[in-house]
């Protein structure tokens, strides 16, 4: 009998199954590595290297991270898609050898299929066929492979086996047919070309690998470089600002990017912060020049009586005037406190449901007889409801102080009106006069504290009381605005409705009415 | 502390107030000064109410805003003034003598002549 093709021989079966205990010893140092990191990691130097530490370079990393996990999982899938549809296709050939080859046992028994076998290893032109075909004493009658290899023991299982082929270590894929008669079948294909793809996918792994590296490595560096320059303009500002530079500001770099959104919102705050101060500083000027001409009044008048005065009743005026000047002293000093209470904000734990309809015709009330003293009228003009969440306090304050200006500054006969409506936000109140208003150049500054206009110069007053509805006004959540009445001055105050008071339903609007 | 011993004891069943020849029927909120009647808005029905029950005490501005409009601030001008001279014109003006004082840096204060 003559072996077709190249003949097989299987290696020596030299290497035995690994012993068992092995992998049990193995298994404790591995255990306590992964519970806790090893000093040497730990303490090295590298582990808190100036590197690591950079954003930039932990944004790489895991740029670096997603690339690789994503390279992997491509790997994995091209292994699947040729390695194993190589597998498929090998496990396939040999079911359907077996086949044919059942097929000529039971036509004509054992010659038939030796034939058969002889026969198909030499037409096997890939060369990768192997047969072997043994008697139930295990002996060879047909085939190529030098004998019986031990670990195939097993009908239906797939055997990975090592062979020799032509003096080069190749790899088979076989399973064993069992013959009736004892006889044994042993079909199998050389699978080499598999393991050469698998070397070509590792190679190309690890090329992707060094890319992925050095991919990373240059992301690392463009991404801290990016940072080091966007932080830079940033902490830069701050420095200047820290080393008294209040005028600087984070400049742009016009793309309108985040850190461009981060920079506008820095120079926002820093803006606040520059009119907060400046506020600071105005007000303690103020404070040192408006107070300075009342004490000073009231002192020069003491002094007088002290020098001047021959008889009781002169004493005691110059006393009742000296304190007269005082008391608006103090306040002037409880408006400053008020009105710093209200910046605080700590008033809004008093904050009730108020309708603003009652309040309005109250305080129209309290100022109508005013205005009848002084020949002027005071119209209310008011579209209920008008329900907000807010200090009742203030608002009646703010009111006042409006109305009170508003009146102080109308001429004789002259119309003020308080009207007031229901707005998106909430609510709307405007007091209109028919006074000399305030030059469009001055409203801004109007409500901070002591302006006092040109036209106010002559009448009494402390400066304190628009500052004061601004700040009511801010509280609520709203705002005051000066407008021209043409002629006079429309000083509009709005006023949030408050979170937990959203758009009045209707049926709200009734229950109020019947409350 | 006197004063508000003296307030809460004749809080509870005075049915009318009476200063000088000043009658104030709270039943029904009606005035007499000498006989005759005197018609008075609510709001100046409650601030004359209020000075009379405070009779013979100094009523600061911050107390007759708190006391008679309810409002707990203090107002840039003279609004408790004008309606006090309102008042003032209604109960004192046709008459001979005076009851509403003004006390000067501090307030008002309602008391019968020689009282």
């Amino acid at each position: 009998m003559s072996f077709p093709g190249s003949a097989l021989r299987l290696p020596l079966m030299a290497d035995a199954p690994r012993p068992i205990e092995a992998r049990a010893v193995a298994r404790r140092p591995v255990r306590s590595l992964i519970l806790r990191l090893p000093a040497f990691v730990r303490d090295a130097a590298w582990f808190r290297s100036p590197l690591l530490r950079s954003a930039g370079v932990r944004f790489a990393l895991i740029y670096a991270a997603l690339l690789g996990l994503s390279a992997a999982s491509l790997a994995v899938f091209l292994w699947w898609a040729t390695a194993g549809l190589l597998d498929r296709q090998t496990e396939a050939a040999i079911r359907a050898d077996a086949q044919g080859l059942s097929e000529r046992w039971l036509d004509g028994n054992l010659p038939a299929l030796m034939l058969t076998i002889d026969d198909r290893l030499a037409q096997n032109v890939d060369d990768d066929a192997i047969y072997l075909l043994v008697d139930p004493n295990m002996r060879r009658l047909a085939g190529n492979l030098s004998a019986w290899p031990s670990t195939v023991t097993d009908a239906n299982t797939w055997y990975p086996l090592p062979v020799e082929h032509a003096g080069m270590q190749s790899l088979a894929r076989a399973q064993r047919f069992d013959l009736p008669g004892g006889y044994h079948l042993l079909i199998g294909r050389d699978v080499h070309l598999r393991a050469q793809l698998r070397d070509l996918l590792t190679n190309a792994l690890l090329w992707a690998l060094v890319v992925v590296v050095g991919m990373a490595s240059i992301g690392a560096v463009i991404a801290r470089g990016l940072f080091r320059r966007t932080i830079a303009n940033i902490s830069d500002t701050a420095s200047a600002i820290a080393a008294g530079n209040f005028a600087r500001r984070v400049a742009l770099s016009g793309r309108g990017d985040e850190f461009d959104q981060l920079a506008e919102t820095i120079n926002d705050m820093l803006d606040r912060i520059g009119r907060l101060m400046d506020g600071v500083r105005q007000v303690s000027n103020a404070i040192a020049h408006d107070l300075r001409t009342p004490i000073a009044r009231a002192r020069t008048k003491l002094e007088d009586a002290a020098l001047h005065a021959s008889t009781e009743v002169d004493l005691r005026a110059a006393i009742d005037q000296a304190t007269a000047d005082l008391d608006g002293i103090v306040r002037i000093f409880q408006a400053l406190l008020r009105i710093a209470e209200i910046e605080a904000g700590a008033r809004r734990g008093a904050f009730t449901t108020l309708d603003l309809e009652p309040l309005l015709a109250d305080i129209a009330e309290l100022y109508g007889v005013v205005a009848e003293e002084r020949e002027q009228r005071l119209v209310l003009d008011v579209t209920g409801p008008l329900k907000i969440h807010g200090d009742q306090d203030l608002i009646q304050q703010a009111l006042a102080n409006l109305l009170d200006n508003a009146l102080k500054f109308s001429p004789p006969a002259g119309t003020v009106t308080l009207s007031a409506r229901a707005s998106r936000i909430g609510v709307e109140i405007a007091v209109a006069d028919q006074g000399p208003g305030i030059p469009a150049a001055d409203r801004a500054r109007a409500t901070e504290r002591f302006y006092r206009g040109e036209s106010a110069r002559s009448t009494p007053g402390s400066g304190l009381g628009l500052a004061l509805v601004q700040a009511v006004a801010q509280l609520h959540g709203g705002g005051i605005v000066l407008a021209d009445a043409a002629p006079g001055l429309r000083a509009v105050l709005t006023l949030a409705r408050g979170d937990d008071h959203p758009v009045p339903a209707p049926a709200l609007a009734v229950e109020s009415r019947v409350s | 502390m006197e004063a508000l011993t003296r307030r809460g004891k004749s809080d509870a069943p005075v049915t009318k107030l009476t200063v000088g020849d000043l009658e104030l029927d709270l039943l029904s909120r009606q005035v007499r000064r000498a006989g005759q009647k005197v018609d008075l808005q609510p709001r100046e029905f409650r601030l004359l109410e209020y000075l009379m029950r405070h009779a013979g005490q100094v009523v600061t501005r911050t107390m007759l805003l708190e006391g008679v409009w309810d409002y707990h601030f203090d107002p840039q001008t003279n609004v408790i003034d004008v309606h006090v001279s309102r008042l003032r014109q209604k109960i004192d003006k046709p008459f001979a003598s005076a009851l509403l004082h003004t006390v000067r840096n501090a307030g008002y204060m309602v008391r019968a002549e020689g009282g």
